[in-house]
């Protein structure tokens, strides 16, 4: 048992913010007080650090497209179709990456790990915790979201075969070919099942984002390509999260306030003529108007261990502390369906927790510790100028 | 003329902050002290109520204007042959790119642009200031440097094409080849012998009587010894830019007293060469009493964000104050334009930052952004 003592909790749970103590079992959060004892458990003192739940990043590519490897750390795209509902995205991860390890020492314990978006149905998501050495034990969710992109990332323009998609128009073509195709079959076998000849791989794969246990990710940068999101939501009622979402603000009243967004990147340039109308304010507009707004790293644009430093820049641009806060933690889980555990420091869920020596969105301000599964991952040893020159993390088994 | 009262000044040189006035008068700063009181209704004043004031930031390293990430966007590399030294930044520069008002408005007044690390010597890098609306107003310095670029880029571009360099080896001889050949063109200009006039090799007289430094991309350590080793066959000034692995050999750069400028930082380790990227080795260098500078490298971390990156470091050991001095005065000194920015002194151009809490913390905003005496960006009532 692990027993955090004297913390300024911030539990992201009915904004309540609790001075005390959380003790940790198995994994697990316990009990939350303003004063625990318990008879044998490890006790670690937090001398009134700011404690929040691990933050989680909504949408990257950590460990699928690794650092400082080049060409051959990249599994993102399966460039060969460009319908790939099959793919799996924690079949690409190799949780060795380095970007896993900074996250942890910037607070981040939870992603989700999404396929790349150069194809237009890229494959499934997969929500993961930054720290542990067996990727099964480390999986939150496997298939957490169905990731379709439209916009000119998706076109195959350098492509020597010609192919589709070349226009908008082929990319939603084939994204709704696709789908009322699945959706038949999918209405066809629920009751009878299906033999062998007609048993189908691909439409097998999305069968869930019809009985809504499975949500639909649509990646897109412009309002037009937003407005196609929506409008094959309501075609096929689908279990929408929108990302990126860099013109939402635009098209603000034709977006439903139940879909999650997932904004960002911010802190890049604007590297594509889609991403021209970009405004750093949008975050802060959103969750003003009751959006579940979710601050995303997408990261290898964003080094994911800076997701903290995409809410401080939020709230340079106005978005409050309190959401800024949410928006890394609370709303990115219940957007992606893992509230249940994940999120909010409350009892029963699981002991991810980051501690900081000062508000954690501060320049100074450096991570104490992190705790993944109930699991010390990070923990600083003092002044930490690495005498060897060693920039990695110091973890612990 | 412009008078800013009631300034928390940033003095770059000693490391502290003073409460001052400052005048500002044809693009220069005129005085710098308290309580300056002015008769003259041409006068503009502004309170800036105890906000710090900085001297304009300077980026080391920057393709700003040359270079977007857009589809056809890249001016700054000319990919065709590996030494183009003849070709110059200014040349590539649309003071229209709209990533100079990302760079007023968040306090970097001054520039260095310079060509891309794609050829081995890619061309002459100029000085800019970051407001005006063509090359005349803006430049400084041009040509103010000559960049040469060592490692994977190079390699990466001329082995695709089957062409030299494709090693190291041969990036390294392909520098001393034309060194050798402008440094014979330089004596022979020296002492007044007959050569004929060679466009390629005369850019290299300001770099061989000392006017103008190499600026020297290397992120791998090797790719650093080779870069000093050749620099110093030839008796060159440098500066060490990106400077990765630097870190690793921080006693050595001391010794040879070398200008080091540092980052991007704020990015993804894309390329093998910058995988060992340390976030303390700002502050290594620093205490090793290195001159450290901060670049942007421009699109690849958008310069907007150099102020907050060189902030963040303070988590990694680099105190603000060193952090503001990188921004500052250590640039201003590695690219020998020091006579005219990196401090708030009386004579320098008046190029200044008004902050409305302390200058490189996340939140904090720039309110005021002066250029040459002008003001080119406001933000409040």
């Amino acid at each position: 048992m692990l027993l955090l003592k004297n913390g300024k909790i911030f539990t992201m749970a009915d904004d309540k913010v609790i001075y005390g103590d959380i003790l940790i079992d198995k994994g697990k959060i316990v009990n939350i007080n303003s004063s625990i004892h318990e008879e044998g458990a490890e006790i670690v003192d937090l001398r009134n650090h700011i404690v929040v739940p691990g933050f989680i990043d909504g949408h990257c590519h950590a460990g699928i497209t690794e650092s400082g490897v080049g060409a051959v750390g990249n599994d993102m795209d399966e460039k060969s179709d460009t319908l790939n509902p099959q793919l799996l995205a924690e079949d690409g991860i190799n949780i060795r990456d380095s970007a896993f390890e900074a996250a942890v020492r910037s607070g981040i314990t939870t992603v989700s790990v999404a396929p790349g978006e150069s194809n237009v149905i890229g494959g499934k998501s997969c929500v993961i915790k930054t720290y542990g050495n067996i990727l099964k034990e480390r999986i939150v969710k496997s298939s957490s979201a169905l990731n379709i992109s439209i916009g000119d990332f998706v076109k195959r323009l350098d492509d020597v075969r010609t192919e589709m998609p070349r226009s908008r128009m082929a990319i939603t073509y084939m994204i709704r070919n696709f789908l009322i195709r699945a959706k038949k079959y999918y209405e066809e076998t629920k009751d009878k099942g299906v033999d062998g000849n007609h048993f189908c791989e691909k439409y097998e794969s999305v069968k869930s984002i019809f009985t809504k246990e499975e949500k639909v990710e649509i990646c897109a940068h412009k309002a037009q390509d937003i407005q196609t999101a929506l409008r094959l939501k309501k075609e096929f009622d689908l279990d929408l999260i929108l990302t990126y979402c860099t013109e939402g603000y635009l098209i603000e009243s034709q977006i439903d306030k139940n879909i999650p967004l997932m904004l960002g990147p911010y802190l890049t340039d604007k590297s594509n003529f889609e991403m021209e109308n970009r405004n750093s304010k949008s975050p802060a507009v959103f969750s003003e108007r009751g959006f579940n707004t979710c601050l995303i790293t997408n990261h290898p644009d964003v080094p994911l261990d800076f997701l903290p430093v995409c809410a401080a820049v939020a709230i340079k641009d106005g978005m409050s502390f309190e959401n800024a806060l949410k928006s890394i933690t609370i709303n990115p889980a219940e957007a992606l369906g893992v509230d249940n555990r994940v999120g909010s420091i409350e009892v029963g869920k699981d002991a991810d927790i980051a501690v900081f020596d000062g508000d954690p969105f501060k320049a100074k301000t450096r991570t104490f510790m992190t705790i993944v599964n109930g699991k010390i991952a990070y923990r600083r040893c003092g002044y930490e100028k690495s005498s060897n020159y060693n920039y990695r993390t110091v973890t612990q088994n | 003329m412009l008078l800013l009262k009631n300034c928390n000044v940033f003095d770059s040189l000693e490391g502290q902050f003073f409460l001052s006035d400052i005048l500002i008068e044809d693009g220069k700063i005129k005085k710098v002290k308290k309580n300056i009181i002015v008769n003259n209704l041409d006068t503009n004043v502004i309170d800036v109520k105890g906000n710090t004031v900085c001297p304009g930031f300077i980026d080391g390293h920057s393709h700003i204007g040359m270079w977007t990430l857009n589809d056809k966007g890249n001016d700054a590399n000319e990919c065709v042959k590996p030494l183009t030294p003849a070709l110059r930044a200014i040349d590539g520069l649309n003071p229209h790119d709209e990533a100079f008002r990302d760079a007023y408005s968040s306090g970097i007044t001054t520039v260095m642009i310079c060509p891309g690390s794609g050829n081995v010597i890619g061309g002459q890098a100029a000085i800019i200031k970051t407001y005006g609306s063509s090359v005349e107003e803006m430049t400084v310095k041009s040509p103010a440097a000559m960049k040469i670029a060592f490692g994977e880029n190079p390699k990466n571009v001329y082995s695709a094409q089957k062409k030299s360099p494709s090693s190291r080896m041969s990036t390294a001889f392909l520098i001393r080849e034309m060194l050798n050949r402008a440094e014979r063109y330089y004596e022979e200009e020296k002492n007044g012998s007959y050569h004929e006039y060679d466009e390629e090799l005369e850019v290299f007289i300001p770099v061989f009587n000392g006017e103008i430094p190499l600026k020297i991309h290397a992120h791998r350590l090797d790719d650093i010894m080779t870069a000093i080793r050749i620099a110093e066959e030839f008796g060159l000034d440098y500066t060490l830019d990106h400077c990765t692995e630097g870190y690793m050999a921080a006693d050595y750069i001391k010794e040879k007293n070398i200008p080091v400028m540092l980052g991007p930082l704020f990015s993804f380790a894309t390329k093998v060469e910058t995988k060992d990227a340390c976030a303390e080795a700002p502050a290594i260098f620093n205490d090793k009493g290195i001159l450290i500078s901060f670049i942007s490298d421009h699109p690849f971390m958008n310069c907007k964000f150099l102020p907050l990156y060189a902030g963040l470091l303070s988590r990694y050991g680099l105190d603000m104050i060193d952090g503001l001095k990188a921004l500052t005065i250590n640039p201003a000194k590695a690219l020998r334009i020091d006579n005219r920015v990196g401090s708030i002194e009386e004579g320098k151009d008046a190029d200044l930052a008004v902050f409305n809490g302390e200058p490189l913390e996340t939140m904090t905003k720039v309110t005021l952004t002066i250029i040459n005496g002008d003001i080119v960006y406001k933000d409040f009532d």
